[in-house]
């Protein structure tokens, strides 16, 4: 048999092919980013199944506790925890995809309810992540109108102003025979907003803070309709003041922020940090300053700082701070408790080379407020100042916590250099350093 | 197209090398040059790395290559491959590669004391196969810009054939396909 073919036609044919196969591939380029989001997907999944930690039920409800009943114009929040196949649950509120079956009865909106007719309508829920779960509620859309004339307001007892307070409407009879919660639904605003302010407004309480020990009034609207309440702050609560930090002195040109925690009694016992409900102010804005809940040292000197709490007379918060001068002096050695500093550190210090296990210290002098101890030693710098003497044929030494002990071995002259950061905060910063000259002999 | 920027270069270089294909001049032929024959074909076994978010799947890959000279030292190549086997390191998910298609313009050094080195690019399509502790399966391809190297020795006693080792990327974006292979090469007239 004649094997012998011409090579140009195969070349052409392989080609050809090749040309083919070129043109198809660039034309199938594409979909990759749908089919990588697939495989992800299972790999998510496949490491929740092993980990024992898929989803194996999804439970959705109204986060204002009412339980599948909406009213027409109400919204409420939608919430929903996912139980695990491994036994536990969590919040899979922010994950949840919705959708209403009837957008002419049900809308949902990022999350959020909103009865629009009467009727019924199927509310889903779809969780994706690891593994896809759908749940469905059925939500009954009222058209219900309040039965009592007023609403009854579960006012917190005590009451002290500047500390965060909680509230919630009684749950509400409606036409339809339904007791609902509407805290959620109400519109909650203050007739003298100077004496109160709202902190967050939740499904099934709002939280707020009251500045006065006057009477303040709440108007209340649900369903169009306006309910006015009451409510008197009762005693203040005992609060402590003090400055962020361990230190009570306060430097010039430092920045500190201000704490005042407060405590009382309510079935127990509550504390609370309540500075930001304060107004802060100095006796002496010369010597410390203040803004909002920081104070500043501006020279030396003594100031007395305190907070009140909107238009009560009575100071809540009483603090006497001492502001000090910290400027850098210079840097103090010290050889076995002999001080060295300032025109003695330009000259050799003698010892003797016998001693042994010399103990070297120290310390950043930083005037009014003392002498710095300088602990990170194995940053200081030892070195023989004659080239002749290595350093460890000069000296041994052992670097310590807070200090050096050094025992001669021969004689010669050497360097330590230590340093101090004051500004620990800036990578810019220069440090400040000092040198000790040791003669040993 | 999710390797958008890519697309650009894989024309270019596939419309370059088409340009070179289809001249008729066949410098292959070129007496000066050591290429060792116009055609050649190879198989190799390969060992993949899929890397998906943190987890990597390790696949067997055997893939068939077939390629022709166009110009001394630069070839035109097709790739077809295979998997045969999977490593996975979950119990509930597998995944190998169902079949793998690239298409490479090569380009190769002179060989010196019987060994050379090379490069490709051009467009290679990788087709997964996922299958789930339930026995689901599901059908994934990622296609796009795909390249890599590799060393080749040709043999001492019958000089047609080459032993190669190459690396090669197949994909890279949010997942990434590597591979690398030890194959062989006959090469001919």
């Amino acid at each position: 048999m004649n094997c012998t073919l011409s090579r140009r036609p195969i070349q052409a044919i392989i080609q050809y092919g090749l040309f083919i196969i070129a043109l198809t591939g660039l034309g199938a380029c594409g979909g990759n980013s749908a089919d990588s989001d697939e495989l992800i997907q299972s790999v998510i999944l496949a490491e929740a199944t092993d980990n024992g930690t898929t989803i194996e039920s999804l439970n959705l409800f109204l986060q204002n506790g009412n339980d599948r009943i909406i009213n027409e114009n109400e919204t409420a929040k939608l919430g929903a925890t996912a139980t695990l196949t491994n036994g536990s649950s969590i919040d899979a509120t922010e994950e949840i995809s919705w959708s209403s079956s009837d957008s002419s009865i049900l809308r949902e909106s990022n999350g959020v309810l909103t009865g629009i007719t009467k009727g019924i309508a199927t509310l889903t829920g779809t969780l994706s992540t690891p593994n896809q779960i759908t749940t469905e509620l059925l939500i009954n859309v009222s058209d219900a109108e309040i039965v009592p004339n007023t609403l009854e307001v579960l006012w917190p007892n005590p009451a002290p102003p500047c500390t965060t307070l909680s509230t919630q409407i009684k749950p509400v009879e409606f036409t339809d025979g339904s007791t609902r919660n509407v805290t959620e639904w109400a519109t909650w605003s203050i007739i003298n907003e100077a004496q109160s302010d709202f902190i967050a407004l939740l499904p099934q309480e709002v939280d707020f803070v009251l500045y006065t020990d006057q009477e303040v009034t709440f108007n209340i609207n649900v369903d169009d309709v306006d309910y006015l309440q009451f409510l008197t702050a009762t005693e203040p609560p005992n609060v402590i003041p003090s400055l962020l930090g361990e230190e009570t002195g306060l430097a010039i040109g430092e920045t500190r922020p201000l704490q005042a925690q407060s405590d009382y009694q309510a079935n127990g016992a509550v504390f609370e940090s309540i500075e930001q409900y304060l107004d802060w102010s100095s006796d002496s804005p010369s010597i410390a300053s203040v803004e909002n809940t920081n104070v500043t040292g501006v020279e030396s000197g003594e100031a007395v700082i305190t907070g009140k709490c909107g238009d009560i007379d009575e100071e809540f918060a009483t603090l006497s701070l001492e502001v000090i001068n910290v400027e850098f002096q210079g840097i103090i050695f010290f050889i076995d408790n002999e001080r060295i500093e300032g025109t003695e550190l330009s000259q050799n210090q003698n010892i003797g080379i016998d001693d042994e296990d010399i103990e070297i210290l120290a310390c950043a002098d930083l005037g009014d407020a003392g002498c710095f101890p300088l602990e990170n030693t194995e940053e200081w710098v030892v070195t023989a100042v004659d080239s002749v003497v290595s350093l460890s044929d000069l000296v041994s030494i052992q670097f310590e916590d807070d200090h050096l002990l050094i025992t001669p071995l021969s004689t010669g002259q050497l360097e330590i250099t230590a340093f101090y950061d004051d500004e620990p905060n800036n990578d810019d910063n220069l440090l400040k350093e000092a040198v000790l000259k040791l003669n040993i002999q | 197209m999710a390797s958008f920027p890519i697309r650009p270069v894989i024309l270019i270089a596939t419309l370059f090398s088409l340009s070179v294909a289809l001249t008729p001049s066949y410098a292959a032929n070129d007496k000066r040059s050591n290429q060792r024959g116009d055609y050649y074909v190879g198989v190799a076994g390969g060992y993949t790395q899929l890397l998906i978010k943190d987890a990597e799947f390790n696949p067997t890959l055997i893939r068939l290559r077939g390629g022709v000279f166009v110009q001394n030292n630069i070839a035109l190549e097709l790739q077809l491959g295979k998997g045969i086997d999977s490593d996975s390191p979950f119990d509930s998910l597998d995944i190998e590669i169902d079949q793998l298609l690239a298409f490479y313009a090569r380009f190769q050094s002179p060989t010196q004391r019987g060994f050379r080195i090379y490069v490709q690019g051009g467009y290679a399509r990788t087709e997964l196969l996922q299958s789930d502790h339930n026995g689901d399966e599901i059908n994934n391809s990622f296609s796009g810009f795909s390249y890599g190297f590799g060393l080749e020795d040709q043999f001492k006693y019958f000089k047609p054939l080459y032993f190669y080792f190459e690396a090669n990327q197949l994909f890279n974006d949010e997942i990434d396909i590597n591979s690398a292979n030890l194959g062989v090469r006959y090469t001919f007239n």
